[in-house]
């Protein structure tokens, strides 16, 4: 897995491409902690190159997500399919985040 | 359908870093049985969830442990698993209480997914302690 980075305006949108599963979701958990500690608050995971999640990747977003709202900010989803999109609906995950089509119906969103 | 032995075995050391090999061991198997493609996710996020609770909790930290994977083709279409090791008795089935899928985010712990999605792709899993090992086996898929 890759991990793409941009910025708009306050949000830092991150890309990961591949495959999020138990050797690689430590490092998507870190890479969001990264942006958190500086001081992001708006945070959007663009999951549009993602082709596998597994629990410990759904983990990775719940965190970071939970450390967010804890300080005021938001992680917000989008580009979700194939899957990613099942895993997060069969766990529910797709009520509890907030899932857009679009980066950039997300990031008007936050 | 290519010829394989009926079951065949692999015994990696229980780390992280067997995930990607064990893996590819298991989907061989799937396509030789001409597993649907469109479904090998399923089974590899079983697998997953399996293996990574022998790497967690298998073995104390620090301690070199191995993992052996049993797999052959049950019917076209169909495979069977089973994962064992040497490591402490653990099943995963029961370790954890179920996660509560109602809650909001901020009652949800990042963790207890695993279990859920295992029982929820693979019904039929199941684990014993046998002769010092735990045995995780399943077949796949559930409904053929």
């Amino acid at each position: 897995m890759t991990i793409e980075t941009t910025r708009s305006g306050e949000a830092v949108i991150l890309k990961p491409v591949g495959r999020m599963d138990a050797a690689s979701a430590p490092q998507f958990e870190a890479e969001c902690k990264l942006h958190i500690d500086a001081g992001c608050r708006k945070l959007v995971a663009d999951l549009s190159g993602l082709t596998y999640v597994s629990s410990l990747g759904l983990g990775s977003f719940v965190h970071a997500a939970k450390d967010l709202q804890g300080r005021g900010g938001d992680l917000v989803l989008s580009g979700m399919r194939g899957m990613v999109r099942e895993v997060f609906s069969i766990t529910k995950l797709l009520q509890v985040f907030k899932v857009y089509d679009t980066v950039e119906s997300a990031l008007a969103s936050v | 359908m290519s010829e394989l032995p009926a079951v065949r075995i692999l015994k990696q050391p229980a780390e992280v870093a067997s995930l990607a090999p064990l893996t590819e061991f298991v989907l061989e198997t799937a396509a030789a049985a001409s597993v649907p493609e469109d479904d090998f996710w399923k089974l590899e996020l079983v697998l997953e969830e399996i293996l990574m609770n022998v790497f967690r909790h298998g073995y104390p930290p620090g301690a070199r442990g191995e993992v052996e994977i049993h797999t052959g083709v049950m019917a076209p279409g169909r495979i069977a698993v089973e994962v064992r090791d040497w490591g402490i008795a653990f099943d995963p089935l029961t370790a954890a209480p179920p996660p509560n899928l109602s809650e909001r985010l901020e009652d949800r712990t990042p963790g207890g997914l695993g279990v859920f999605l295992t029982q929820h792709l693979s019904p039929d899993c199941s684990y014993v302690r046998v002769d010092g090992q735990n045995r995780f086996a399943f077949s796949f898929p559930q409904n053929n």
